[in-house]
């Protein structure tokens, strides 16, 4: 019963790698194709993608009782979306954009190019993992000391 | 006549990312099916919201679970306590299954290595404090969240000042 998920995601994962790599989409490059050159091509991955997600949703909250705190601003805890919050999303969006773009793809883009032997893509996966690492010593201490300033 | 006839097909964009968002709504429901409470892990079932696939999360899953006996500070999702979630190692199989059927596997020459490292650790610092990657961020944005609005609106304004940065240095001096 344990393995489901991870079978679940696995499974997943193989038809969303086969998927990308045959439509070289990429979330980032949606933004910023719209925004430079008013191209719509990779923009149509993201509205697809929230439409799709949308529709399972509704989808499941209208015929089982799975998604039982569907439209979340209405099921959310007191102070979910506190102001420091919001500041620190905006934040992150605007740093994970800004990198992202300058890398040249997303970071599901940049899995699908390591395993077609683009180099760079290998190095940023390897920068991407002990991010994770830098991020617990470093910067969630300091994400910590902006939430205490409210 | 004597050509080869070889399906060649091509995905469009938005049927790729209409899969994506069906197949993560699925994976949220089975995150719910799950017992509440499993081999100690409280709060089991109590997945994150939107989490079917997210290309932040599930590394951090997988680098948490791996990681968590040395520092015991690092530690993932209830959802992955036990078996983390695979979207990672299944992503890399998909995708080299299909490099190697269209052929489009080649070693490029590698030009900036230390780059594309500082990338990396930049990008998932601001994954982390974001707390998704923009396919979660869409996910939660049609799970109807506030925060997701907010990213959104972030990202847009990061996007835009990156592609001043490349328009200017594409336009030499």
């Amino acid at each position: 019963m344990t393995l489901t998920v991870s079978l679940a995601t696995l499974v997943a994962g193989i038809v969303i790698g086969y998927l990308w790599q045959r439509s070289r989409s990429c979330s980032i490059s949606g933004y910023r194709d719209f925004f430079l050159f008013r191209d719509t091509l990779f923009m149509r991955t993201i509205i697809g993608m929230a439409l799709g997600a949308l529709i399972g949703y509704l989808l499941f909250y209208r015929f089982s009782s799975l998604m039982s705190d569907f439209p979340l601003y209405l099921h959310n805890e007191p102070g979910a979306n506190s102001i420091p919050t919001l500041i620190l999303a905006a934040i992150g969006g605007l740093g994970y954009a800004f990198f992202s773009v300058l890398a040249e793809g997303c970071p599901l883009r940049q899995h699908v190019n390591a395993t077609t032997g683009n180099g760079m893509s290998i190095f940023y996966l390897l920068g991407f993992y002990s991010g994770i690492l830098f991020f617990w010593l470093v910067v969630s201490e300091i994400a910590a000391l902006f939430l205490r300033l409210f | 006549m004597s050509q080869k006839f070889r399906i060649k097909f091509r995905i469009k964009t938005w049927q790729a990312g209409f899969v994506v968002g069906l197949l993560s709504a699925l994976a949220q429901s089975i995150y719910n099916l799950m017992p509440k409470a499993v081999e100690g892990v409280a709060a089991y079932k109590l997945a994150p919201v939107a989490y079917g696939f997210c290309m932040f999360c599930h590394v951090r899953d997988i680098v948490n679970w791996f990681m968590r006996s040395f520092f015991s500070f690092m530690t993932p999702a209830p959802i992955s306590t036990i078996i983390p979630a695979l979207t990672i190692v299944g992503l890399l199989i998909g995708a080299y299954i299909s490099a190697l059927s269209t052929k489009s596997f080649n070693v490029r020459k590698t030009i900036n290595p230390g780059l594309a490292f500082v990338y990396g650790i930049l990008v998932a610092s601001f994954a982390a404090i974001l707390g998704a990657c923009p396919i979660r961020i869409a996910l939660r944005a049609a799970y109807i969240d506030i925060i997701a609005f907010v990213g959104i609106a972030g990202m847009i304004i990061g996007a835009i000042a990156a592609s001043e940065i490349l328009l200017k240095r594409a336009g030499g001096d």
